[in-house]
């Protein structure tokens, strides 16, 4: 094969619009990332609020290092102060400073929020991609199961869980993970199910991509945007169980503040002191809305749809 | 110096069933056909005829419910066996799709779809990967600057250029097309079409090349085969098959091709193909047929060759 050229006219039906001028300049590879992020910015809050949550990482990892207060340490001279110069956010009932405690529980809240994350994302999408890829029996069984976890309320079985398992923060990120993957599985499935009859998978398979290439990286790729939105959702979603397993007294063990645990007790003395409800709940549902918020803006910067 | 091919691609009495509650759908029903090495075959029909259904069992796409596929001689596609993907097969046997925003991978960039094969075939060197598919994109056409776009940001033309490119990329024997122009504007599909010409001819490339427009099919093949309901109604060299058509529904076909200038006919078969479910007696062809007599409605015809090289199921000829 050496020198030909082809006669057809390079540019004729060129109707596409060039690669965007903004990235022409540049010499850059361009990624599947790098595109997602650019829509992604788009959305003003979404952005805000993922440094917001970005912002809560560091102080989940900075706080409990420079803060001058500990979460177990009593202070019986400083009962239900106000917020002060010396307390940001007043003590609570132990003369413990709040702030601390607030950090402290976002640290744990975030731990479990992730932690039953990434256990759902595991299971989930392990058990609905097998489903969805190969079909027939395994699909059939795999999904009765699903059913099955789906049917059992997942508060009871978390529940049970850390009653069998212990009360730590790991055992209870477990026990929200493993009862609640049975939505990720069905989505997982759903996508793959879709994915599964587009040309590409056929021109893949032609192309001799073997069963495990196909699936990381053909389908998986494809199917990740419904699936990191739903994670933004569920994220919140167990922290939220974290702090009703804390409000009825099966969460984290105290003295290890939990956000369900602080609000529980400010709930007490909310005519009194309501500064002791006040401020966790308030982080607690900026917390939420972040995440909600974020999943909004991954949701519109997958949609493939949108031009970039 | 490797053994001189003659026959490319050996199809013998293919059949594929699909069940489809308790009937029996025939896509396929028993078609053999030879494809010569450097010939460029075409299949043309109507939309359910079973066209695609047939490349994607050429291909070992899906498994046939019975009957031979043999490619480059001595590779057995059909009867397919469990868990043999051959390779070789995969290398040189290729397939183009009719919409290509489908067939490319939208995850990835123009530059990485065409690389993908080399990547799926063991070649780990990125720099060989690059230049190859720098080569490619200007063998089919495609500007350089798309190297780093991706599959959405391309006009249909450019998208379906590029998905021959990635065709191309591991010097294939065999390609197959299955409508790959009629999603595209007339204008671009007289590009496209030009494109696989050359291409054929520089490669020296084999096409087996399904579309349901007998244009199309005309302008690019040296053999034409007519699919209707599963089964082969008439097969011979371009020539033949567009002067002297024998079977009525060749003649229909030919007559639904609009001409420029000329006004529009009634075209002489009445009514849209059967259901394949319920294909009807005898000829599957005469209800719609105008020179239909008694004995097509009782027995099926038999697919011979009534002038050298020329068969045709027909009663009209037997």
């Amino acid at each position: 094969m050496g020198e030909f050229t082809i006669p057809v006219n390079k540019n004729i039906d060129s109707g596409g619009k060039p690669p965007s001028a903004e990235h022409s300049d540049k010499t850059t590879r361009r990624s599947y990332f790098g595109v997602l992020w650019r829509r992604f910015k788009r959305n003003k809050i979404s952005l805000i609020s993922l440094y917001f949550i970005v912002f809560l990482i560091a102080l989940a990892i900075v706080g409990p290092l420079i803060l001058p207060f500990d979460y177990k340490t009593m202070d019986y001279t400083a009962l239900y102060q106000k917020p002060s110069l010396k307390h940001w956010m007043g003590t609570d009932d132990g003369g413990r400073d709040m702030l601390t405690l607030i950090i402290y529980g976002l640290r744990n809240a975030l731990i479990v929020g992730f932690g039953a994350g990434l256990v759902e994302i595991l299971i989930g999408v392990t058990i609905g991609a097998l489903a969805g890829y190969f079909g027939g029996r395994l699909d059939n069984i795999l999904m009765r199961f699903v059913d099955i976890m789906f049917a059992l309320p997942s508060f009871l079985l978390s529940l049970m869980l850390v009653v069998v398992l212990g009360r730590n923060l790991f055992t209870i990120l477990l026990a929200i993970g493993l009862t609640s993957w049975a939505g990720m599985a069905r989505l997982a499935r759903a996508q793959v199910l879709s994915i599964k009859q587009v040309d590409y998978i056929e021109a893949a398979r032609s192309l001799g991509a073997s069963n495990s290439v196909i699936i990381f990286r053909y389908v998986l790729p494809n199917a990740v945007g419904p699936i990191f939105v739903s994670l933004s959702f569920n994220i919140p979603g167990a922290m939220m169980v974290e702090s009703g397993l804390s409000l009825i007294g099966l969460g984290i063990m105290p003295p290890m503040p939990s956000w369900g645990a602080l609000i529980n007790i400010g709930s007490r003395f909310i005519l009194s002191t309501p500064h002791l409800i006040l401020y966790p709940a308030i982080t607690f549902a900026l917390t939420i809305l972040a995440f909600t918020f974020v999943g909004d803006g991954l949701r519109d910067a997958f949609d493939a749809k949108q031009s970039d | 110096m490797e053994p001189v091919i003659e026959r490319m691609l050996e199809v013998q009495n293919l059949k594929k069933y699909f069940s489809v509650g308790k009937q029996l759908l025939k896509a396929i029903d028993d078609v053999s056909l030879e494809v010569k090495t450097g010939q460029s075959v075409g299949i043309v029909g109507e939309s359910g005829s079973g066209k695609s259904t047939f490349a994607r069992l050429v291909l070992g796409l899906l498994e046939a419910t019975d009957g031979n596929v043999f490619f480059m001689e001595s590779i057995a596609v059909q009867p397919m066996k469990k868990n043999n993907r051959s390779m070789t097969l995969r290398k040189y046997a290729q397939i183009v799709f009719q919409n290509p925003y489908l067939s490319l991978f939208p995850h990835l960039t123009i530059g990485a779809n065409i690389e993908e094969p080399l990547r799926i075939h063991g070649v780990r060197d990125k720099e060989k990967r690059h230049l190859r598919a720098q080569e490619l994109m200007y063998k089919v056409g495609v500007p350089e600057a798309y190297y780093d776009a991706f599959p959405h940001e391309l006009s249909g033309g450019q998208q379906q250029r590029v998905a021959i490119a990635r065709a191309l990329a591991l010097n294939p024997k065999l390609i197959v097309f299955d409508e790959p122009v009629s999603s595209l504007d007339v204008s671009i599909q007289a590009q496209i079409l030009n494109l696989l010409l050359d291409l054929k001819e520089q490669y020296r490339l084999t096409y087996v090349f399904i579309a349901h427009d007998l244009a199309v099919v005309e302008y690019i093949s040296d053999v034409i085969a007519v699919m209707y309901l599963g089964r082969f109604v008439e097969y011979a060299p371009k020539r033949f098959l567009i002067d002297q058509p024998l079977h009525p529904y060749t003649n229909v076909l030919l007559e639904s091709v609009p001409v420029v200038g000329g006004s529009l006919k009634d075209v002489a078969g009445r009514g849209e193909i059967p259901s394949p479910l319920s294909p009807p007696s005898g000829c599957p062809f005469h209800p719609r047929c105008t020179k239909a007599f008694d004995r097509c409605r009782l027995e099926r015809p038999e697919f011979i060759e009534v002038k050298p090289n020329h068969w045709v199921a027909c009663h009209l000829y037997t």
